[in-house]
């Protein structure tokens, strides 16, 4: 029975997703459901969606972009809006316009957030007008993106991992509005828990980045560079592994500083497109450490 | 195959349905368990499903005489039934969270791990590899998956999990759980799903702490032994990383140093 062939696969393509299994297994699972429902079938573009992903950690953002909206216009023109894996890829393709980070990516992220209709979506928007901010330019964004993820927050209630992605965002806010008082208790708070080395994979930094960030401003440079160095050492495959050597280049005497600083911004422009805020942000570090 | 999944293969729900397939009394109980899944998504209660609600909505044709065949305590071939038959342990503890008063109850159960199954099956399919906590999680995974399509079904007695699902997380805990436990915490699972707003990956979290064995004394200091032995015993280690290894050292001496005793 068809509906009996769809069960079993998504139940084997969720058994391949708790397990953590690559490439090669969500490959030939994908090839099993298209051979069998057909390549445009819901089950067929759910489990394309956790191939794309798991391709993702090997491959750059900029490289990963057309591929998502490939496989959303795919999405869009064989699976109803509303279906749980439209949804998800429609969510994969914000997420790999925010990784690109260039200004284009940002606005055209923007946009597709208020448009869409899943709830998810506004901690995506809260998240996208945080990084457009760093361009400067867009002065509402950063209040409208608190407004945002404050009530998202509250809206995740019980989901304990949704409600920690949400308190990430309002942290990496809270410092770009230069309100490191409000941001540090949040972020000790989030690093001291027993999932703070859990890699959501969300492309969110993780906890103890956050807290090495609010640290600096908060005047206690020494232990935000002994925090960030623990984050980079425990966290060599985060979406940006380079992120805590900004801290740990802010906490060092200035020539072991451009030295790090420079190993940021090596790592992040082989990894992020050279107009992205990412390498922007490591190159300024650089220049600043060079005066 | 593994020995897990042999076992898996071998279970008390497992024998039952193979028991059952093929035969003309599996394919009658399937159009009750088919008229059942329709009512509850109709919007019944489960609570209040009479016998006759159910007869009525058999496709092509129920009748009383065949109900109390499929359900009921003179049905033929329970599912309670075979886990009342199992040796004693916390297997055949699954007859007392399997078990209902009525017999159109009774039958909401069965129906459970009738829909549930397509689900395990794909499951063990990929159940190759890995430890029993991963194999766990993958379970509770699919199981949402399963509650997602059958929101009614998976709700129906307080988010009660199909019987097999239960029986499958005994056999993973090898022992350590009672059936009553194993049925809380995948009611819990279903319960947060459907009710508390929570995704798969939050459930997961909420409830690994369960499934995993909690780690023994020493275990905190093993895994640093074991890093400092591989680092300092391997002198072709990057000069990056050992600058990175001492920094990393110096700063939690420090920090633990300065920790009152």
């Amino acid at each position: 029975m068809a509906a009996d062939e769809e069960r079993r696969l998504s139940a084997r393509l969720q058994t391949l997703i708790g397990a953590g299994r690559g490439v090669p297994e969500l490959a030939g699972l994908r090839a099993e459901a298209a051979a069998r429902m057909g390549p445009d079938h819901e089950i067929t573009l759910a489990v394309e969606h956790a191939l794309e992903v798991s391709r993702d950690a090997g491959r750059t953002p900029a490289k990963s972009l057309p591929v998502w909206v490939a496989l959303g216009d795919r999405a869009t023109r064989s699976l109803p809006p509303g279906s749980t894996t439209a949804v998800a890829i429609r969510a994969r393709h914000r997420r790999q316009l925010r990784a690109c980070g260039r200004p284009d990516d940002l606005d055209t992220l923007v946009e597709l957030c208020r448009r869409e209709t899943d709830p998810d979506a506004r901690t995506d928007l809260a998240a996208a007008l945080r990084d457009r901010a760093r361009f400067g330019g867009h002065d509402d964004d950063l209040g409208e993106a608190l407004g945002i993820i404050e009530r998202e927050e509250a809206r995740r209630g019980a989901d304990h991992v949704a409600a920690v992605a949400a308190r990430r965002i309002r942290v990496e806010v809270l410092l770009a509005l230069g309100r490191a008082d409000a941001a540090l208790p949040l972020a000790e708070q989030l690093a001291g828990g027993d999932d703070a080395d859990v890699d959501a994979g969300d492309g969110l930094p993780g906890p103890r980045v956050l807290l090495a960030e609010a640290l600096l401003p908060a005047g206690r440079i020494a232990e935000a560079g002994r925090v960030a160095r623990l984050a980079y050492a425990l966290h060599p495959g985060a979406f940006d592994p380079a992120r805590p050597l900004l801290v740990v280049a802010r906490s060092e005497p200035r020539p072991a500083a451009r030295a790090t600083a420079r190993a940021a911004l090596e790592r992040r422009r082989a990894f992020f497109p050279p107009e992205s805020h990412y390498v922007a942000e490591a190159a300024r570090l650089v220049e600043e450490l060079a005066c | 195959m593994s020995l897990v999944q042999h076992d898996l293969h071998r279970t008390v729900a497992a024998r039952w349905r193979a028991e059952l397939a093929g035969r003309a009394h599996g394919s009658t109980k399937a159009g009750y368990y088919r008229a059942v899944v329709a009512l509850l998504a109709a919007g019944a209660d489960a609570a209040e499903l009479g016998w006759t609600d159910v007869v009525a909505a058999v496709e092509p044709h129920g009748s009383r005489t065949t109900f109390f065949g499929v359900a009921g305590p003179h049905a033929k071939k329970p599912l309670v039934a075979a886990y009342r038959a199992a040796p004693p342990g916390p297997v055949r503890d699954v007859a007392a969270c399997l078990w209902r008063a009525t017999a159109p109850e009774m039958l909401v159960e069965e129906t459970k791990v009738w829909s549930y199954w397509p689900h395990r099956d794909g499951w063990t399919d990929e159940l190759l590899r890995g430890d029993g906590a991963t194999a766990a999680e993958c379970l509770i995974r699919v199981l949402l998956d399963w509650a997602t399509r059958e929101p009614e079904l998976a709700a129906a007695f307080d988010h009660s999990p199909p019987a097999c699902a239960i029986e499958d997380l005994l056999v993973l805990q090898a022992g350590r759980m009672p059936a009553g436990e194993a049925a809380r915490v995948l009611s819990q699972a279903i319960r947060l799903r459907l009710a508390g707003g929570c995704g798969a990956d939050g459930v997961v979290h909420l409830l690994r702490h369960e499934l995993r064995p909690a780690a023994g004394p020493g275990d905190g200091i093993r895994p640093l032994a074991r890093a400092i032995d591989q680092l300092t015993r391997n002198s072709r280690t990057p000069s990056e990383e050992r600058r990175h290894a001492v920094a990393i050292m110096r700063d939690a001496i420090a920090l633990l140093e300065s920790a009152p005793e």
